[in-house]
């Protein structure tokens, strides 16, 4: 039987669950916000068994499991609810609890064939993946961290005073009331170092800004390619990051075909990451290079699949029910 | 720049009809005209650098063809591109896991039959879509029954739009308290009303819309006219293998036949005597829906094809099954809508 661990109202793991339905495949789904309300994990430690049940359901029934999404225990209303109450203290040991427990999980899941192996997914962070992934043949911009003014200054300049800061970790958004700030990358110039007062700062992370011709989003799924192009640098709005959405216009998303080396490239360094599936982006910058920068394990395939009309819903359906035999 | 090509982006798509083309942005919803030796040079243009077509044509004519060009890359259709090839088409295919896809119900007062039952049975065919239609008043109590009968089953009825007859015993308010405890219901019709009215929930799809008209019966339908018209991946990729209307459709007319179309003259069994499954599987019930735009006549030739929803129920010649919908009243052939 198949496991999905999921969220519950994630439209894309429903429709990949209609594609299961369809070719009639036995599967679980687990939506882990609501291990709070209404599904059942049971898990009896003793030296003679590893096993736990999920519904009723042996996890030794289970022998393919998608990994689809984990990490909305911190907007569940038992955390929300912790912040509240001695602020971030009680919702930081929650968030170990809940890490600690996702851990035990993965122990007695011995024998299972992954889609998106949940080790790998913990182990990846931005500057291994970049090293990978340069490893693996791709073209990665100039990056440097660095906790230093003239370290970032000099690097700055011999980017011809052009770079991005962006998060080591992740985007993020803040809200404060009405107020939104987003942490994503941001353009750097030289100016910025003549104001800046402090000679230390927290380690961050500066790339070379790449001209863009197009922005690239990669499916990848068992070593298919799935790429698409989204015409970012035509909108003002969208330039430095497509996620600043234009929804009166949007990008122009069309299908795109990678050459066959960065094909080969990528299936390297995704063996190298140990992932069977993610969502990569890269650039093509305007003097033709196609730049690598991230892969997002649990990325959302939904955004290519329907304008791109792939049908990654079913292939994914497929590619559990292939694993399962 | 004469060694470059002109690329149409892959969600640009041209139609052409007798007389003009139409280019359909299935991306942004909307559509252009062209005429049609522009669209023919586009269709070719992913192979012939500009500078090729500008020389094989008068200054005149290039100075002309240009300005089109310039349009088409200032309204972001094309792109100028020396790698047409990293560019392919969009697949046109178009499929779904589910068995049948969207439903209309027709309940009056003179209906008999278990709508509750019916719904659980869409519910089991997996069906996404379903509109019900009340062409008499009922009362809430019964809305409610028919609702919660909705609510307990396992989710697969993605959106339910009712038309309701109107009834001065329901208030605006009590429906949208319907709608906040049934939020799958996405829009609500009052159709009679004396008044017009127009409520769209706050950041949500959910609506509800007050119309004069009176919705008597199942002929208040088939009508085609550019209103209607939609662009969009979903619809202009099924146009062009199945029928835009019926595909993988099911309907319950007020008296329980189960039918392609309520308003259609064949019923395939009562819905008292054969369950929606059994029906849907016979090959007769499927064989409108292979019935495309491409197989009907005059619509073949006309470039709102892939825009517009056909209709099987009212057609010119009713004993042709591919005659053109009766309630279309535009000419491909000179292009005027009468």
């Amino acid at each position: 039987m198949i496991l999905i661990l999921t969220t519950h109202g994630d439209h894309s793991t429903d429709q990949t669950i209609d594609w299961l339905t369809h070719y009639k495949a036995k599967y679980q789904r687990i939506n882990i916000n609501d291990l709070l309300v209404d599904q059942t994990i049971s898990y009896k430690i003793d030296s003679t068994q590893d096993e736990f049940t999920i519904n009723n359901k042996s996890s030794k029934d289970f022998t393919v499991i998608w990994f689809r999404k984990s990490g909305v225990f911190r907007s569940s209303y038992l955390m929300l609810k912790s912040k509240s109450i001695l602020k971030d203290q009680l919702s930081s040991f929650l968030s170990f609890e809940y890490a600690a427990f996702v851990q035990s999980l993965k122990i007695s899941f011995k024998n299972v064939t992954w889609l998106c192996d949940i080790e790998s997914v913990e182990a990846l962070d931005k500057t291994k993946q970049l090293i990978l992934a340069s490893k693996a043949g791709l073209d990665i911009p100039k990056s440097l961290i660095t906790n230093d003014k003239n370290c970032a200054a000099e690097f700055v300049k011999k980017l011809n005073g052009k770079s991005i800061i962006k998060p080591l970790a992740e985007s993020e958004i803040f809200n404060a009331g009405d107020a939104k700030y987003s942490i994503s990358p941001k353009l750097l110039t030289q100016i910025f170092f003549k104001a800046l007062k402090t000679k230390k700062f927290l380690p961050s992370l500066i790339q070379e800004y790449l001209d863009k011709d197009i922005e690239l989003r990669i499916f990848f799924l068992d070593g298919d390619c799935y790429a698409m192009a989204i015409f970012s640098q035509l909108d003002n709005q969208t330039k430095i990051d497509y996620r600043n959405y234009n929804f009166d216009k949007p990008n122009r998303y069309v299908p795109y075909a990678l050459p066959t080396t960065v094909i080969e490239n990528l299936k390297c360094f995704m063996r190298d990451v140990g992932l069977n599936t993610g969502s990569i982006d890269m650039i093509k910058t305007k003097c033709g290079r196609m730049v690598f920068l991230e892969v997002n394990p649990k990325g959302q395939y939904d955004m290519l699949s329907n304008p791109c009309n792939y049908f990654l819903e079913e292939k994914i359906a497929k590619s559990l029910i292939n694993k399962l035999n | 720049m004469a060694n470059s090509y002109i690329n149409l982006f892959a969600c640009c798509l041209i139609v052409k009809g007798n007389r003009r083309s139409t280019l359909v942005d299935i991306q942004r919803g909307t559509f252009i005209f062209l005429p049609l030796n522009i669209s023919d040079l586009l269709l070719t243009s992913r192979s012939i650098t500009i500078g090729q077509i500008f020389s094989s044509y008068s200054v005149e004519d290039a100075d002309e063809i240009s300005k089109y060009f310039d349009y088409l890359i200032e309204n972001e259709y094309a792109f100028y591109t020396m790698n047409p090839e990293s560019f392919p088409l969009l697949s046109l295919d178009w499929k779904t896991p589910h068995h049948i896809t969207n439903a209309i119900i027709d309940y009056d007062s003179g209906s008999r039959y278990n709508i509750v039952d019916a719904i659980s049975q869409l519910e089991h065919l997996g069906c996404a879509v379903v509109q019900i239609r009340f062409y008499s008043r009922v009362g809430l109590e019964f809305l409610l029954q028919t609702l919660n009968g909705i609510s307990k089953g396992s989710g697969r009825i993605r959106s339910l739009e009712l038309i309701l007859c109107f009834n001065e015993e329901i208030s605006k308010e009590q429906y949208r308290k319907l709608i906040k405890k049934f939020p799958r219901v996405i829009k609500i019709t009052v159709h009679n009303s004396p008044f017009q009215y127009k409520y769209q929930f706050p950041d949500s799809i959910n609506e509800i819309e007050y119309i004069n008209q009176h919705i008597k019966d199942e002929t208040h339908c088939g009508f085609v006219s550019p209103e209607y018209f939609r662009a969009n991946k979903y619809f202009f990729t099924e146009s062009q293998t199945f029928n835009s209307c019926l595909n993988r459709k099911i309907s319950i007319d007020k008296f329980g036949e189960i039918k392609n179309c309520p308003a259609m003259q064949i019923g395939y069994g009562n819905i008292a005597t054969m369950s929606l499954m059994e029906v849907s599987q016979q090959s007769h019930f499927q064989d409108v829906w292979n019935i495309n735009k491409d197989k009907i006549d005059i619509c073949s030739d006309c470039e709102f094809r892939y825009l517009c929803t056909d209709c099987r129920a009212f057609t010119q010649d009713p004993h042709n099954r591919y005659s053109k919908p009766l309630k279309c009243k535009y000419d491909p052939y000179t292009m005027v809508w009468s």
